[in-house]
């Protein structure tokens, strides 16, 4: 009963944290892009094996970004998704380890324009990851979950190009988290312990530098053609953390290809644009 | 402005890298020995209770490799194999692709005490009884006797298909529930059958888990719970009249676990001979070769937190005589009649 409370109160909270910032304020400019991928990912999960497994991963990226109000031209609201999937070997050939990974998140920018035709963005995003693998040849042991909630640290800079009149957004992105909680199975602890018992042990832990460490870099090329405009990714994703004397890292590395919309519905759609607005790009 | 995005953006692409370095040449014999031991070294559960030197054990084994030129890999997985032998563990194995490196004797130095031509001839239960799931079962001819023989505790089942089998035998005097030849599977099982025998929560044993490298960083035992199942319309839990597992040296793992349970509810006991063992729960690994490792990882209790990795003793020790097997009897069915029509409910 305590738990079913818990978890309710939990769904609220997150409902009404998505409902206030999946709010968008008027006459603002919104950019909203997705991308398609494909790449390498590795994968080293001390719970499930010694070995490095590597193989080829399918991700989607969703990215959404706008001003909090049409007053202000300096704070950036911004929602992000990452889904990825694949499936990888170990280096000899016998074993496969099915890997997935969703990682939402919503967070907030800080805008400097230093010079012409370059922005810098600084603040803090606040995620959920959820990365799921599973070994096939393995038995009391066949799967691991690396479940966390972190704040980060997000440094974006974009910077606009124009070659021969053809404009092309350049952007990189690095984020960073600096403290959260993640949950990590105890050394030798089995999971018909953890989910058919119920005894977790000692698997949540407060995360920080000190054991969790990942670098998220994206390089974007935001090609804008007449009609639509093109994004062009490159994105190298690194993460590892340790616990319980266990030892989890990851890296993709993935090429991908996607397209960006700008729009904004006016007074709610009562007008036509205004001679002025709040344009994200801007 | 510009070198330092440039800069920046080249350091952070480049600074990541995996930290986890593989060996260099993945079927180097003395790689894959140490990986092998240190994987044991660091997660095998039974050192200190069997006693066992590991180091020394090492070092023996690891001599065998002063001169890797003149060993083949089906030289060097048996070096391996017999290395892990010394644990005296059913549930260790060594398996690569053209071989499984075991250790039987938990069962092979034992009497059979099965007979599968004797289990289904017209004495017992002959070729017309009833599949349900993974059971087998009947009414023994000429007798208001109860037989299931469940041989696999990998073998699914549903909640609907136990109720059948109690509920079709629910007017017998007493059952039979074999579990010998059955060398283990689905702990899950074994708790999902035991629960139609008891109307009341109880713990029947214990589980710990290593928590470090150490041969002795085990966590605090949690406790094994069996919950009664909740009764439906088709069979009421089994808890008036009496019960009898058979078991042999063959009962191993999840199977084990059952008989540990079962051991602890009023109206049930066990005959046969000791079951095989195997109370540590597997885990697996595996060698830079791809060579794939189980080993046991969690070692089980029974309620007196004893161990029971090498068996459990039934209350009734019955052999199958060879006159009897000659004869085509099971000595240790016969064994259970008897009991049972000495123990009816009236």
């Amino acid at each position: 009963m305590r738990t079913l409370r818990i978890k309710a109160v939990l769904f609220f909270v997150l409902f009404s944290l998505a409902s206030i910032f999946s709010q968008e304020p008027k006459n603002t400019i919104t950019s909203r892009g997705w991308s398609f991928g494909l790449g390498g990912v590795s994968v080293y999960d001390e719970y499930l094996s010694p070995l490095v497994y590597t193989g080829t991963v399918f991700r989607a990226d969703y990215e959404s970004m706008h001003f909090i109000s049409d007053s202000n031209n300096k704070l950036s609201l911004q929602q992000t998704l990452m889904v990825s999937g694949g499936m990888t070997d170990n280096v000899a050939k016998t074993n496969s380890i099915f890997y997935l990974a969703l990682r939402p998140g919503i967070g907030m920018h800080y805008h400097f324009r230093p010079m012409a035709n370059l922005k810098i963005l600084v603040g803090g995003i606040w995620d959920l990851a959820f990365v799921s693998k599973y070994s096939f040849n393995n038995g009391n042991n066949p799967y691991s979950a690396d479940f966390s909630t972190q704040i980060n640290a997000s440094f974006i800079a974009q910077y606009l190009l124009n070659v021969k009149k053809f404009p092309i957004m350049i952007r990189y992105s690095l984020r960073s988290p600096l403290a959260g909680v993640m949950f990590v199975p105890e050394y030798g602890a089995s999971y018909y312990e953890m989910f058919t018992l119920g005894k977790l042990g000692n698997a949540i832990h407060f995360s920080s530098l000190h054991n969790s460490l990942a670098w998220n870099n994206s390089l974007t090329a935001d090609l804008m053609l007449k009609k639509m405009i093109i994004r062009l990714s490159y994105i190298h994703d690194y993460e590892k953390h340790h616990a319980n004397s266990l030892h989890f890292e990851s890296m993709q590395n993935v090429f991908s290809i996607g397209s960006v919309i700008n729009f904004s519905i006016f007074d709610r759609g009562k007008r036509k644009a205004p001679a002025s607005y709040n344009d994200i790009n801007k | 402005m510009r070198q330092f995005l440039l800069f920046l953006i080249a350091v952070s692409f480049a600074s990541c890298k995996m930290s986890v370095e593989e060996p260099s040449n993945i079927n180097d014999y003395k790689t894959n020995f140490e990986s092998l031991w240190k994987i044991m070294d660091e997660h095998y559960c039974y050192f200190t209770y069997k006693k066992i030197n590991w180091d020394s054990i090492g070092n023996v084994y690891r001599a065998k490799l002063q001169r890797p030129d003149t060993l083949n890999y089906v030289q060097f997985f048996r070096i391996c194999g017999n290395m892990l032998s010394e644990l005296k563990d059913g549930h260790v194995n060594l398996a690569s692709s053209f071989d499984v490196a075991r250790y039987w004797k938990w069962y092979t130095d034992y009497p059979d005490n099965f007979s599968s031509t004797i289990l289904y001839s017209d004495r017992y239960l002959g070729k017309n009884y009833y599949i349900a799931g993974g059971f087998q079962y009947n009414v023994l001819p000429k007798s208001a006797i109860g037989y299931i023989y469940y041989g696999d505790f990998s073998s699914s089942f549903s909640g609907a298909n136990l109720s059948y089998a109690i509920g079709m035998l629910g007017n017998c005097q007493g059952l039979i529930l074999d579990v010998r030849n059955n060398g283990g599977g689905l702990l899950t099982y074994a708790e999902d059958i035991a629960a139609r025998f008891t109307t009341q929560s109880l713990t029947y044993g214990y589980i710990r888990h290593k928590t470090g490298t150490g041969h002795d960083d085990f966590s605090d035992p949690i406790a094994q719970t069996l919950t009664p199942y909740a009764t439906g319309s088709i069979a009421t839990n089994w808890v008036e009249k009496p019960v009898v597992v058979l078991t042999n040296r063959t009962c191993y793992s999840a199977t084990n676990d059952f008989v540990c349970i079962m051991k602890q509810l009023p109206n049930v006991v066990i005959i046969g001979d000791q079951t095989g063992g195997g109370g540590g729960l597997p885990m697996n690994s595996e060698l830079p070769n791809g060579w794939m490792i189980r080993y046991s990882a969690c070692p089980m209790y029974d309620v007196n937190m004893q161990d029971i990795e090498f068996g459990i003793s039934p209350d009734i020790k019955v052999d199958m005589s060879t006159t009897d097997i000659a004869k085509g009897v099971d000595t240790i069915i016969e064994t259970a009649i008897t009991y049972l029509n000495q123990h009816k409910v009236n």
